[in-house]
C-alpha cells in the first residue's frame, strides 16, 4: 500500500494534478518492544485502525520502536524528520521520551500530535504553535482524583509515586483540588515491583483513602500485594493502573477501585460504540485508554486534511485546532495551550462475564483544561 | 513509628533478600564454576513466571504451576546452555556479555511472540492468600511468609547439594581446575549444563513464587538482574555463602533504608524535601553499600582473592 | 597396553613433541627422564590427553585414544598425577580422594585400603582441607587420588620435585608396590636420577622434544644418560 501510495502520488504530480491536496506523511515512534510494549501497540493499533476506516490512501505511516528510550526516540525523529521528511509526528507514550523529541521536532516545523504523554513543561511556557496534545496534560487524572476524593468524603488519604518527573506532577496534581489531610505522602523508585515496605507504612498510618499512581507492572504488583497484605482502606487511582491492557493481570485485586479517566469503554456517544466494536472486532481484545487515544489522534489528523493542506501550515494547525472531529470521548476541544478541554469521569472496576473492565460511575470534572494554558504564548 | 511497622519491615526486607538469594544463587554458581557472566539469568526469571502463569490458569494449581517453572527454566537453561553457552566459556567476559545479552532480546521477543504484550494473571493460591497474625499482633501476608520459607529451603537445598554430595563436590572441584577435573573422568560438559540448569530452575522458581505477587511480564528480569549482579559482587563472585549474606544485607538495606531515611531526614529538614532527598538517597544505598565493601573487601565478602 | 606410536605436538607454531614412541606394560614402570623443558611434561599430558596430537597415534589397551577427550581416557583407565600436584585446595582430603570416584561403578565407589596403607598420614588428615596441607603431603593425596580411580595405567610427573627426602622414600615404595602387584601400567617422568634409576624397568631419555636414548633399566649406560641430562 505504501509503495502504491507514492507511485500515485508520484504519477499525480508527474500529471500535475495541482487539484489534489498533498499526501501527509506521518512518523510514529512509539514503543512497541520491551516492558512498556502494550501501550505502544495499543496506541498504533487505535491510530491505525481510525486510518483504515477513513479509507483514505493518502495518508503514509512510517512507524518505528523506540524501545522505551529517549536516545533511540531522539534518532528516530532525526531520521524521520531529515530523510523520511515526514509532515506530522506521533505517538510517543512516556513523558521523558517526549520531553526529548518533541521541543526539537517543533523547532523545525514539524507538526507533533500526542497521543499520550503531556509533561507540564510543554503545556506553559515551553508551549509550541504546532505541538498538540490529543490525550490529556499530565496532571488532569490527578486533579480528577483528587475533586473525586473531596466528594467520597475522604479527609485521610495517604498518596504514593514513583520519584520521576510524572509522578510528582501526579501527587502535587492529586494535592491541587484535595481539600483533606495526608496521613503519608511516599516517593517509590520507578520499576519498582515489590511494596511491601510501602503497604506496611499503609497499614500503620491509619489513612482512610490511599491514592497511588503506579502505571504499568507497577500499579499490577502493587494492587496484587495490596490486596494479599488484608488492608482494606479504599483505594483510588488514575486509569492507567486499571486500564483495560493491565486488569486481567491484577484480577480479582482491583474488583471495585475507582479510578480516574477521560475515557471508558462504556461511554455512549456514537463513535465510541463504533470505535469498541470495530477495535473489538479487529485485534480480538478490548480497547485500552491508550487505544482510545491513538484513534482520536487519527482522527484529529484526518478532520485538518479534510479541510487543508499540510504544506500550508496555518490553515492546517486551524484546522487542527479546530477539533472537528467524532472523539470516542465525547465533547473534545482544544484549550488556547492546544491540550484538551474535556470531563474526566470517576470508573469502578467491574467484571462483565469473566472479563474485568471498567465502568463509568460518575463526573469528576466537567470541562476541565489545565492550569498551565494561562503562562502559555505562542 | 512503632515496634510493630519496625519488625514488619523487618520481615518485609528478610523476604525481599530471600528471593534475591533464589535469583543470585544460581548466577553466582554459574560464574563461579564456569566463569560465565550470563545476562539471560534475568530472561530465565521471566519464563518461570511465564510458565508457571501458563500452567496455573490451565489446571489452577499452584504448585503444579511452581513445578512448571522450575521445570521450563530448567529446560530453557539446559538447552541455551548446549546450544550457545558452551561456545562461550572460552571467550573473554565482553562476549559473554554480548552474547547473553543477545540472548536477552530473543528471549524477550519470543515470549512476547508467543504471549503477546500485555502482562499475564498469576495469583497467589487461596490456602496461602490474605495475612496471618504473628505473635505481638503483627499482620503479615502469608504468602510472603511462604517465600521466606521456600527461600530459606532453597538456601539449605544448596548447602547440602554442595557440601554433601558427589555433585557438589564435583562443582566444589570444578571452580578450582577444571582441567583436573576431566583428567579424573568426570564428563565436564555434562556437569557444566547440569550446573547451568540447577541455576536456571532457581531462577524460574524465584519468577514463579515473586510472579504471583507481582507483574507477569515481559522484561520483568532485568530489573532484578542487575540486583542479583550487585548481590553476588557484594557476596564475593561464585560464593553461594556470599550470595546468601549479601542477599539478606541488600534487602534489609534498600527496605529498611527506603523506610528509615526519609523520616530521618523528616527531623531536620522541610517534610516535601526530607521525602524527595531521603527516597532519592534510599534508591542509591544499596550501591553505596557495594561501593563501601568493594573498598574495604575487593574481592567482596566471601571472595577468593585470585 | 599403553603403545605412543611416532607422535607429534605443536603449541601454536612451536613444536613441542617430534616422532616420540613409546610403550608400557602392566607391571613395569617406564621412565622418562631429561632436562628441563625437553617435553616431557607435554609427553605425559598427550598421553593423559590433556593436549591434542598434531600426528602419530596413541593406543590404549587396544584401542586407538588418538582422539578421544581427556575425561573419556580416565574412564577407560588412564589416571594422572600432575606437575604441581594440582590437588583441590578447598575440597577435604577426603573429597580429593572422592573425585576419584568418577569412573567407577556405584557398588565400587569406596577409597581402597592400599591408599591409606601406602599414605597413612592421609588418613589422619581426611577432614582437612586439600590446601592446608605441606607439598609432600599434598604430593601423596595426588598419587591417591589416582589409585582411588583404580587405573590401568597410571602416569606421574615428577612425583619427588620439591618433596622432602623421607616422603620421597615413602612415593617410592608406593610405586614399587604397585608395579610388583603386576596389574597397573607405570609411566614416569622424573629429573631425579637415582629415584628414577632405583623404579625404572625401561627408560626413555628426551631432548628438544625427540626421545634421544631408550632401552631397559638393567641395560642402561648410566653416565652416558647422566650426561645427556645434566644441566
Amino acid at each position: 500500500m505504501t509503495l502504491k501510495t507514492i507511485v500515485t502520488a508520484g504519477v499525480l504530480t508527474a500529471l500535475g494534478a495541482t487539484t489534489a491536496l498533498a499526501d501527509v506523511k506521518v512518523g510514529m515512534i512509539t514503543t512497541l518492544s520491551g516492558g512498556g510494549a502494550g501501550l505502544g501497540i495499543d496506541v498504533r493499533d487505535g491510530f491505525m485502525l481510525a486510518v483504515e476506516q477513513s479509507g483514505r490512501d493518502d495518508i503514509e505511516v512510517v512507524i518505528e520502536d523506540d524501545q522505551r528510550r529517549p536516545d533511540v526516540a531522539v534518532q528516530l525523529a532525526d531520521r524521520m524528520i531529515q530523510s523520511d521528511d515526514v509532515d506530522v509526528l506521533t505517538g510517543i507514550v512516556w513523558s521523558n521520551l517526549a520531553m526529548a523529541v518533541v521541543p526539537s521536532a517543533v523547532a523545525q516545523g514539524k507538526f507533533y500530535l500526542s497521543p499520550n504523554a503531556g509533561p507540564s513543561a510543554l503545556a506553559g511556557r515551553g508551549c509550541d504553535q504546532n505541538y498538540f496534545n490529543v490525550a490529556w496534560q499530565n496532571d488532569n487524572l490527578h486533579e480528577a482524583a483528587g475533586a473525586y476524593a473531596n466528594d467520597a468524603g475522604y479527609t485521610n488519604s495517604f498518596i504514593l509515586a514513583p520519584n520521576y518527573p510524572a509522578g510528582q506532577d501526579a501527587l502535587t496534581g492529586y494535592k491541587r483540588l484535595y481539600e483533606g489531610d495526608l496521613s503519608g505522602e511516599v516517593f517509590t523508585q520507578l520499576g519498582q515491583t515489590d511494596y511491601a515496605a510501602e503497604i506496611a507504612q499503609i497499614r500503620a498510618s491509619g489513612a482512610d483513602s490511599v491514592y497511588f499512581f503506579l502505571p504499568g507492572g507497577m500499579g499490577i504488583s502493587f494492587l496484587k500485594q495490596y490486596a494479599d497484605s488484608g488492608v482494606d482502606i479504599p483505594v483510588v487511582g488514575p486509569a492507567f493502573s486499571f486500564d483495560q491492557g493491565v486488569l486481567q493481570a491484577v484480577g480479582e485485586a482491583a474488583l471495585g477501585v475507582r479510578n480516574t479517566s477521560q475515557w471508558s469503554k462504556d461511554l455512549d456517544n456514537a463513535a465510541n460504540v463504533a470505535f469498541v466494536e470495530s477495535f473489538q472486532a479487529e485485534f480480538g481484545r478490548l480497547p485500552s485508554l491508550y487505544a482510545s487515544q491513538g484513534f482520536d489522534t487519527a482522527n484529529l489528523l484526518i478532520s485538518a486534511m479534510d479541510v487543508a493542506d499540510v504544506d500550508d501550515q496555518d490553515a492546517f494547525r486551524t484546522a487542527l485546532e479546530a477539533a472537528d472531529f467524532d472523539s470516542t470521548r465525547g465533547d473534545f476541544a482544544f484549550a488556547s495551550n492546544h491540550h484538551p478541554i474535556q470531563d474526566i469521569y470517576v470508573r469502578e472496576v467491574i467484571l462483565e462475564g469473566d472479563v474485568y473492565t471498567n465502568a463509568i460511575i460518575a463526573t469528576a470534572l466537567t470541562d476541565h483544561s489545565d492550569v498551565y494554558a494561562a503562562e502559555c504564548q505562542f | 513509628m512503632s515496634m510493630i511497622l519496625l519488625i514488619e519491615q523487618a520481615l518485609n526486607g528478610l523476604q525481599f533478600g530471600v528471593m534475591l538469594f533464589v535469583m543470585a544463587a544460581g548466577l553466582t554458581l554459574v560464574f563461579g564454576v564456569m566463569g560465565l557472566i550470563n545476562l539471560a539469568h534475568g530472561s530465565l526469571y521471566m519464563i518461570g513466571a511465564f510458565a508457571a502463569a501458563t500452567v496455573a490458569g490451565l489446571t489452577g494449581s499452584f504448585l503444579l504451576a511452581l513445578a512448571a517453572s522450575l521445570a521450563a527454566a530448567a529446560a530453557a537453561g539446559a538447552i541455551v546452555e548446549i546450544a550457545v553457552i558452551r561456545r562461550l566459556y572460552a571467550r573473554d567476559h565482553l562476549d559473554q556479555v554480548l552474547a547473553t545479552f543477545a540472548l536477552i532480546l530473543i528471549f524477550s521477543e519470543g515470549t512476547r511472540w508467543l504471549f503477546g504484550s500485555f502482562p499475564l494473571f498469576l495469583d497467589t493460591p487461596d490456602w496461602l492468600s490474605g495475612p496471618v497474625e504473628l505473635p505481638g499482633g503483627i499482620l503479615y501476608p502469608a504468602y510472603r511468609l511462604g517465600i521466606i520459607g521456600v527461600g530459606l529451603a532453597v538456601a539449605l537445598g544448596l548447602y547440602l547439594l554442595i557440601s554433601r554430595t558427589r555433585l557438589g563436590i564435583r562443582i566444589r572441584a570444578g571452580e578450582s581446575d577444571r582441567e583436573m577435573i576431566a583428567a579424573l573422568g568426570v564428563d565436564i560438559s555434562k556437569l557444566y549444563t547440569l550446573v547451568f540448569a540447577l541455576g536456571a530452575a532457581l531462577a524460574g522458581l524465584a519468577g514463579a513464587l515473586v510472579g504471583a505477587i507481582q507483574s507477569v511480564q515481559v522484561g520483568m528480569g532485568e530489573p532484578v538482574l542487575i540486583l542479583a549482579f550487585v548481590v553476588i559482587v557484594i557476596g564475593g563472585i561464585g560464593s553461594i555463602k556470599g550470595a546468601l549474606v549479601a542477599s539478606l544485607l541488600v534487602g534489609l538495606t534498600d527496605t529498611m533504608g527506603g523506610f528509615l531515611l526519609p523520616i530521618a531526614f523528616a527531623q531536620v529538614m522541610e517534610p516535601a524535601n526530607a521525602m524527595l532527598l531521603g527516597s532519592a538517597l534510599a534508591s542509591m544505598l544499596i550501591y553505596i553499600l557495594m561501593a563501601v565493601v568493594l573498598i574495604v573487601r575487593p574481592s567482596g565478602l566471601f571472595g577468593v582473592r585470585s | 597396553m599403553l603403545n605412543v606410536d611416532n607422535i607429534e605436538l605443536h603449541y601454536g607454531a612451536a613444536q613441542a613433541l617430534r616422532g616420540v614412541s613409546l610403550t608400557a606394560q602392566p607391571g613395569k614402570v617406564m621412565t622418562v627422564l631429561g632436562r628441563n623443558g625437553v617435553g616431557k611434561t607435554t609427553l605425559l599430558r598427550a598421553i593423559a590427553g590433556r593436549n591434542p596430537v598434531s600426528a602419530g597415534t596413541i593406543s590404549f589397551q587396544g584401542q586407538d585414544v588418538t582422539r578421544t577427550r581427556s575425561e573419556a581416557r580416565a574412564r577407560g583407565g588412564i589416571a594422572m598425577v600432575p606437575q604441581g600436584r594440582e590437588i583441590f585446595p578447598l575440597l577435604s582430603v577426603k573429597e580429593n580422594l572422592e573425585t576419584g570416584f568418577a569412573r567407577l561403578p556405584r557398588r565400587e565407589r569406596t577409597i581402597p585400603a592400599e591408599v591409606f596403607e601406602l599414605f597413612p598420614v592421609l588418613k589422619d588428615m581426611l577432614s582437612r582441607r586439600g590446601g592446608d596441607l605441606s607439598g609432600g603431603q599434598q604430593q601423596q593425596l595426588a598419587i591417591g587420588r589416582a589409585l582411588v580411580m583404580r587405573p590401568d595405567l597410571l602416569v606421574l610427573d615428577e612425583p619427588t620435585e620439591g618433596i622432602q627426602p623421607s616422603i620421597i622414600k615413602d612415593i617410592g615404595r608406593a610405586i614399587t608396590f604397585l608395579r610388583n602387584r603386576g596389574d597397573m601400567a607405570i609411566v614416569l617422568v622424573e629429573q631425579y636420577f637415582e629415584f628414577a634409576r632405583d623404579l625404572a624397568d625401561d627408560y626413555v631419555v628426551m631432548d628438544r622434544g625427540e626421545i634421544t636414548l631408550s632401552g631397559t633399566a638393567a641395560e642402561m649406560d648410566e653416565d652416558e644418560v647422566l650426561r645427556r641430562i645434566a644441566v
